[in-house]
């Protein structure tokens, strides 16, 4: 090593005279005894291992030889701060080793621990109180143990005995103590700063330690500074700290694993178990709050649990601990923030996800209820069409009966009244009632009048009216030349007699009213499971006006009929189309108003139909939704827009291979149904329950 | 005949002839007239009281073409020479909405659901003929052959009591 030395200080040429210094050198050398060589060998190496070479290390098998070398040692000037013992050694107990070195005048300042496994506290007592002892190391002992017990004694005695040397040996001492040495004495500033200069490379250093190094480091310092502080060992599932409690201390943990969770209604949110770090509590300690997270251990661990004034004490008496600590504490933090951060993308990404799903199903619960709704009103309008269908099969026996039973009872009543004294005259007067066009009531109400003027009786000229003698020529044919009693008892038969002719000419009219409604609502509701060819789309038309019929007292209604070929359809579906088309139109115009209904050939193989209102008009906005499927549901009810019908028309339409579409302006909306006259499907067509009406 | 009128008004010819005959009990004491729409029973109403009549009933549709019954029912109403007339509604269409409207708007009397009978028609305009005449004729006389003969003694003895 010298040798090596010499060689490089040669090469470096004109620095001799600093070479020169150097080798005067004061030598220091730290002592170990032990009368068993193993022990011996061990303890040197520890020692070694923290004095990194700055001090030489010499191993002495007994007591003799110790006290030999140190007489040497004395000769050649070579100090020794350091000395330790094996306490039970055979020749001579270490404790006394100690004592009879203390009388050595040179060596009365060197510090002096026994090593000892069973060292009683007599002996530890007489060394001490011959001021020989300054440590006892355990046997067996850990490497923290003599690292914190020679680095103490060393900075203790380079401060004491020989201050000179600091600058030295500063990486070897305890900073704490070090400058609380420096400004209690009236040591030199320079010294102060040189030293403080070196911390300050040493932390810069310190960046390039790994985070193990630093946290071990850190582990050492609070070790060094509070001697040692007892470890808790805590098995998995201890819970270290919990969320919202006053933190008191802070907690170091040594080894194990901790993860830190928050609670979020009844679950556990884990935020670090990884990222966790090894201080625990210091945040919320700082903040003087209560803790933000509960720690738990997730493996057995060994803590050191520090209160506030006992980490204040170790952060003051050690400046590398400060060090240490802050750069374990920025990392850690740095750690959980990249952690945070790295949660935030994930919650991030999955309330992405969970959005993207809620749309998702929103679409198609929207879409269920479309189709459910389509489907209930289908199902409502083929029930709709069976119960017609029925009801008009039914009505159409006994109207049929009746209008027959009429026309004989007619018949029977007219041959009954020729046979009675001036039958003539009744029948007559019955059959003018049975025959007569109908007359309003204005047109009766002038009748009246004009007879009135020509008799000059009112009630009578009523009367007259009533039975059908409008003219004074009648009423002088008939009944002028009877005196006033027989023509009052004329006129009251008469009276009965067009009475009874106009019962049954209502009776007839009724019922040809109701056999016409009954066969507009049987083909207007067949239940046609196949498509029937040749087909006059008028009639539909006609059938659905019919059925309409008290819907259109106030619209006036222009048929421009073109000449159409028949065409294969579903009657009863087709009519559901017209319907609707013509309802909405209706509903359109307020119910008064002119509907145009227009129909006409396209080429030779299809029909155009269209139905022309000249209500307001349906705004661009809604025109182009208009064949959507839309309702709203109000008062828990489900209510359809013009959509619903309107989207079933336009499947029917297309289930004939036809098209639908709209124009609407302000007075004018059109809606053209173009059918072909055969559609290819026919043949296959509507197997089961699709062919709705 | 005395000059008190009884007014139907009806679109369908049919109904309209059944619901004139079915009143025709009164016909020896009252001018019964009919009409198939409002505009018609307005000039029917214009030319009775020209004539120096007085409305005592109206039987109407209210699905008529054009204006509806109930307007015209509240029309009536709004008329000095017309609002004491017993108003009727005879019909099978008018929904809740427009019923309710007639009582209150118009003073409604009466409401009959066609198809009617006789005896339920007859009961109504006896009583609502009966009130009116009680109220507003000068000599009960007339009316007592047709209409409540009891009631209208008692009224009669009543207006004794009072002169």
């Amino acid at each position: 090593m010298r040798l090596w030395g010499q060689v490089v200080l040669g090469l470096v040429g004109g620095d001799l005279v600093t070479a020169e210094t150097q080798d005067e050198r004061r030598q220091y050398v730290v002592i170990c005894v032990d009368d068993d060589p193993e022990v011996l060998a061990s303890l040197v190496a520890s020692v070694e291992g923290v004095c990194n070479g700055l001090l030489d290390v010499q191993a002495c098998e007994g007591p003799d030889e110790v006290l030999r070398l140190l007489r040497a040692y004395g000769d050649q000037g070579v100090r020794v701060p350091l000395i330790i013992t094996e306490h039970a050694m055979q020749v001579m107990l270490g404790a006394d080793l100690l004592i009879a070195i203390n009388e050595l005048a040179a060596y009365r300042e060197s510090r002096k621990v026994l090593l000892s496994g069973q060292v009683s506290i007599e002996e530890v007592g007489k060394t001490l109180s011959r001021f020989a002892l300054d440590g006892v190391l355990p046997n067996p002992w850990t490497t923290e143990e003599v690292r914190y017990c020679v680095r103490e004694l060393l900075t203790d005695y380079f401060i004491k005995e020989s201050p000179d040397e600091l600058d030295r040996f500063s990486s070897l001492l305890t900073v704490g103590r070090l400058s609380r040495a420096l400004t209690s004495s009236e040591h030199d500033r320079r010294e102060l700063d040189s030293t403080l200069k070196a911390l300050q490379r040493s932390f810069l250093g310190d960046i390039e330690m790994s985070d193990e190094d630093v946290e071990e480091a850190m582990i050492r310092g609070v070790d060094e500074a509070l001697g040692y502080p007892e470890r808790q060992h805590l098995p998995a599932g201890s819970v270290i700290l919990r969320e919202g409690e006053q933190v008191q201390s802070i907690s170091i943990v040594v080894s194990g694993e901790v993860q830190l969770s928050r609670r979020s209604g009844s679950t556990d949110i884990i935020f670090h178990s990884h990222t966790s770090g090894r201080v625990i509590g210091l945040l919320a300690l700082a903040r003087r709050g209560g803790a933000f997270f509960t720690c738990k251990a997730i493996t057995d661990v060994e803590v050191i649990v520090l209160t506030v004034e006992e980490l204040a004490d170790a952060l003051q008496k050690n400046a590398w601990l400060s060090v240490h600590f802050v750069t374990v504490l920025i990392r850690s933090l740095a750690t959980r923030n990249r952690r945070v951060a790295d949660l935030r993308v994930k919650v991030d990404t999955l309330a992405s996800d969970v959005a993207a799903e809620r749309d998702q199903l929103a679409e198609a619960l929207d879409h269920l209820e479309k189709t459910q709704a389509l489907l209930v009103e289908s199902e409502k309008m083929a029930t709709l069409g069976q119960l017609s269908a029925g009801v008009a099969h039914e009505l159409n026996n006994p109207i049929a009966a009746i209008q027959r039973a009429v026309d004989f009872l007619a018949e029977d009543m007219m041959s009954l009244v020729a046979v009675l004294p001036e039958g003539e005259i009744c029948k007559a007067a019955m059959h003018s009632a049975l025959t007569r066009a109908p007359v309003s009531t204005r047109e009766l109400r002038e009748r009246e009048r004009a007879l009135a003027a020509a008799v000059g009786d009112k009630a009578l000229a009523k009367k007259l009216v009533k039975i059908g003698v409008d003219s004074i020529s009648e009423y002088q044919s008939q009944l002028g030349r009877l005196s006033a009693r027989k023509r009052d008892r004329r006129l009251a038969d008469m009276e009965r007699y067009y009475e009874l002719g106009t019962s049954l000419r209502n009776i007839c009219s009724c019922s040809d009213h109701v056999a016409d409604i009954v066969k507009g609502l049987r083909s207007y509701a067949r239940t046609d499971q196949d498509p029937i060819s040749n087909v006059d789309v008028h009639e539909g038309l006609e059938d659905t006006l019919r059925l309409l019929g008290h819907q259109l007292r106030d619209v006036e209604i222009k048929r421009h009929f073109g000449e159409l070929p028949g065409i294969q359809c579903h009657i009863s579906q087709l009519n559901q189309v017209w319907t609707n088309l013509i309802s909405n139109a209706l509903e359109a115009m307020g119910g008064k108003g002119t509907l145009r209904i227009e129909t006409e050939a396209v080429g030779t193989d299809q029909v155009a139909i269209r139905i022309i209102d000249d209500g307001p008009g349906i705004p661009p906005d809604v025109l182009e939704k208009i064949f959507e499927l839309h309702f709203t549901t109000k008062d828990g009810r489900v209510r359809f827009g013009l959509g619903m019908g309107l989207s079933i028309c336009r499947q029917i339409v297309g289930r004939h291979e036809g098209t639908m579409s709209v124009e609407s302006k302000p007075g004018e909306t059109c809606f053209t149904v173009v059918l072909p006259v055969q559609y290819a499907r026919s043949s296959q067509d509507e197997t089961s329950g699709e062919a709705q009406s | 005949m005395t000059n008190f009128m009884i007014l139907c008004v009806e679109d369908e010819s049919e109904v309209r002839d059944a619901l004139v005959r079915d009143i025709q009990t009164f016909a020896s004491t009252f001018r019964i007239e009919a009409a198939e729409d409002v505009e018609d029973a307005r000039s029917v109403v214009e030319e009775c009281l020209g004539e120096d009549n007085e409305l005592a009933l109206v039987l109407c549709d209210h699905m008529l073409p054009g204006t509806s019954g109930v307007e015209f029912l509240v029309e009536l109403n709004q008329s000095p020479h017309t609002r004491l007339a017993r108003k009727v509604l005879v019909t099978g269409q008018a929904g809740l909405d427009d019923t309710i409207q007639a009582v209150n708007k118009a003073d409604l009397h009466a409401y009959i659901a066609k198809p009617w009978s006789r005896v339920e028609l007859e009961e109504v305009v006896r009583k609502l003929l009966t009130d009116y005449v009680v109220d507003e004729a000068d000599d009960l006389l007339p009316f007592v052959n047709v209409l409540d003969a009891p009631r209208l003694l008692e009224a009669l003895k009543q207006r004794e009591v009072r002169e």
